[in-house]
């Protein structure tokens, strides 16, 4: 592949923004469950079972990234180091998710910075997911 | 049930799949699929998404514990090592004492060819009603 070609995302991750700005503490979203965009992700993964696949939920993370931006951290400095996930209640294909990032924890030691991330996921008012993402960066590449 | 009851093993990833992820998921980190920046960010090149290691975890649960019978009430892994494309992956599970009653806790170990631990983490789950 080219290098520095970017990846054309497939689906819109978030449809409207509900909350994005500098002094907020949550950045929050909303974005419909397509079941066409549930279908891919299933392929793409491998998952054969009924229903979303457990990390669906990944596709939500775009406040995470925005939030990895607003702290000055380049994205290709990230590496994943812990996922979990607490799931609440059952999500279905066509829904409209409201998803909150909130930063949990940051911490900056030698050179690397630590960041975990807590992402509500509901429907309306009823709690779906719970998701807590943390990240280390490695500091800017040369 | 034995931990050897419930070796699974997982085919390597492609980078092909994981351009195909990226472009899904919405992850498009470029050390997923840029050589040159995977190298220049001090990888040995493209790297697995993370979440795709998890993903393939979530596949191992539903082979033993299908979802049409089991529903996940939680999931959690940690990263251990990197997984780079061509690693062939074995994943596994011990149950342990669960603390609600009614669910079943699984720990969980994503090795790679080597015997190197690459994810660990658990899983908690219940019988569908």
């Amino acid at each position: 592949m080219t290098a520095g070609k970017t990846i054309q995302p497939l689906y819109s991750i978030m449809d409207r923004v509900l909350e994005d700005d500098e002094k907020t503490s949550s950045i929050r979203f909303e974005v419909e469950a397509k079941k066409e965009h549930i279908v891919g992700f299933a392929k793409t993964v491998g998952f054969k079972g009924q229903g979303i696949p457990p990390t669906y939920f990944t596709f939500f993370r775009w406040a995470e990234f925005r939030w990895l931006s607003r702290l000055g951290i380049p994205l290709e400095t990230v590496v994943h180091t812990e996922q979990a996930y607490e799931y609440h209640d059952k999500g279905e294909a066509g829904v409209t998710f409201t998803v909150e990032t909130q930063v949990s924890q940051f911490r900056e030691r030698r050179g690397l910075k630590m960041v975990t991330m807590t992402t509500r996921i509901s429907v309306g008012n009823r709690l779906v997911v719970t998701s807590v993402a943390s990240f280390l960066a490695k500091g800017v590449p040369a | 049930m034995s931990e050897n009851a419930r070796q699974l093993s997982l085919p390597a990833f492609e980078k092909e799949q994981l351009r195909d992820y990226a472009a899904i998921s919405g992850d498009d980190n470029p050390i997923h699929y840029d050589e040159g920046m995977a190298k220049q960010a001090g990888f040995g090149g493209v790297l697995v998404h993370g979440m795709l290691s998890m993903a393939a975890m979530g596949n191992y649960l539903e082979v033993f514990f299908p979802s049409c019978s089991f529903q996940i009430l939680k999931f959690q892994v940690r990263f251990r090592k990197i997984v780079y494309p061509g690693d062939a992956l074995e994943c596994s599970s011990v149950e342990k004492s669960s603390q609600e009653p009614g669910t079943t806790t699984l720990a969980l170990s994503l090795k790679n060819t080597k015997g190197e631990l690459v994810c660990e983490g658990t899983a908690i789950l219940r019988p569908q009603s």
